[in-house]
């Protein structure tokens, strides 16, 4: 395992996504387990955005671009509210706004050169992705009101992490080492409260090299239960069970405060 | 939620005076405090005034659905700087352009602290900190821009964001009583 001292001189890179995309995977293995590294990027993550201020003034924005970014967010709601709590998983913000964008894009002045131009854009989509995945989940790390359990009490592989983001209701869930399920079947997460039946939390796929990065929208059940005692790990089918048909693989106990 | 241990990595923030505490009550809200310093940036990066408009749009639909009311203002500067920033460099990769600008700064409010403590970085650190943050270069590339190898690119960066930090906070420090 690599230690603190091993990453943070990358820590800078990463905060600016100078990165390339294998050191930047590395990376955030080590950035879910490392409190330190995490509470750097933030601070390095808030300096980085204040070079905003040295770029040159410009022109001032047009007067009716107020009006339309008003009334283009009008019909969004944002991720923490509750209205959204029953929304589907897997919610990359980032990728919303790729996918905003490219429409945005496609749309307008490149319309003319639409072949060449939507082949350069679905490859950028595909970057994008990529990018949005990552500021989202580095965002949902670092941001307030997160807690944290680890799947693996012994230290030993396969090791998971699940974040609790209470702010964004939002599960941030890293897995490393933990092979692909078999198919037709899928990892599934469970918040399991004493003599209560587990509830959902949702379900997620490693890749090949055994890692998963997920994030997962906390349902109103769980959120309506109050403190979870564990999370625990079962395969199930395919899109989940209602119920764990297995004995957890992995089981964490959530850290209290007392 | 209380019972549970917070790994709470919450930092003092590096904002500007005045900006500080707030928190946001709707999209307008935050587009008045930041819409023109975002549509600054992006036009700096793309140089096109309706890419810049279009990422506005689409960053600030993005940033609201992530912040939500009730969001700091420290918070929401970052997060919309990091989107207006992703999608601008990201249009700039289909439409090279080399900026035709030097880091003069603005008229913000911030921007006089943040071009001191840039003016104050060694030459080699400010270098690949314009690069890696205005180009979007990453490490390899930068090393390759500015002739040196990729540990040493990545530890000047590091060295530069870790002093506008600290050059940052003492400017604070001193305005902010």
């Amino acid at each position: 395992m690599t230690t603190h001292d091993d990453w943070s001189a990358s820590a800078a890179a990463y905060a600016l996504g100078a990165l390339d995309a294998d050191e930047r995977r590395g990376f955030e293995a080590h950035l879910a387990e490392c409190d330190r590294c995490r509470a750097e990027v933030s601070e390095l993550r808030e300096t980085a955005a204040q070079l905003a201020y040295a770029a040159p003034a410009g022109d001032t924005p047009p007067a009716h671009l107020r009006e339309r970014v008003v009334r283009e967010a009008a019909g969004v709601r944002p991720i923490g509210s509750a209205a959204t709590r029953r929304r589907a998983a897997f919610v990359p913000w980032l990728a919303a706004a790729a996918a905003l964008l490219l429409a945005a894009v496609a749309g307008n002045a490149w319309r003319e050169e639409r072949g060449a131009r939507e082949r350069t854009l679905g490859e950028l989509a595909e970057v994008r992705q990529d990018l949005a995945l990552r500021d989202s989940t580095i965002a949902a790390f670092l941001g307030p009101e997160v807690h944290v359990v680890s799947l693996s009490p012994t230290g030993e592989k396969p090791t998971m992490r699940v974040f609790w983001n209470h702010t964004r209701n939002i599960f941030i869930v890293t897995a490393f080492n933990l092979p692909p399920a078999p198919a037709g079947k899928t990892y599934q997460l469970w918040a399991i409260r004493k003599d209560k039946p587990p509830l959902s939390m949702g379900t997620f796929d490693t890749d090949a090299n055994g890692r998963a990065t997920a994030i997962l929208t906390v349902a109103s059940d769980i959120n309506a239960g109050g403190f979870i005692d564990l999370c625990g790990l079962t395969i199930e089918p395919a899109g989940g069970s209602s119920a764990p048909t297995e004995q957890p693989r992995l089981l964490g106990e959530w850290r209290h405060t007392d | 939620m209380t019972g549970l241990t917070s790994t709470d990595t919450a930092t003092p923030h590096v904002q500007s005076a005045g900006e500080v505490g707030a928190r946001l009550t709707s999209v307008a809200d935050l587009y008045d405090r930041f819409g023109a310093r975002a549509y600054g940036l992006a036009l700096a990066l793309t140089g096109d005034r309706g890419a810049a408009e279009r990422i506005l749009a689409a960053s600030f639909t993005a940033a609201w659905q992530d912040l939500g009311p009730d969001a700091t203002s420290s918070d929401a500067f970052v997060c919309l700087m990091t989107v207006v920033r992703t999608n601008s460099l990201a249009i700039g990769r289909t439409h090279p352009r080399k900026p035709g600008w030097t880091l003069t700064g603005n008229a913000d409010r911030g921007a006089a602290g943040v071009m001191r403590a840039l003016q104050r970085l060694p030459e080699r650190q400010r270098r690949v900190l314009e690069l890696a943050y205005f180009r979007g270069l990453g490490v390899a590339e930068i090393a390759a821009e500015v002739r040196e190898p990729v540990g040493e690119v990545k530890a000047q960066l590091d060295l530069a964001l870790r002093s506008m930090r600290s050059l940052l906070q003492a400017r604070n420090k001193q305005v902010t009583p």
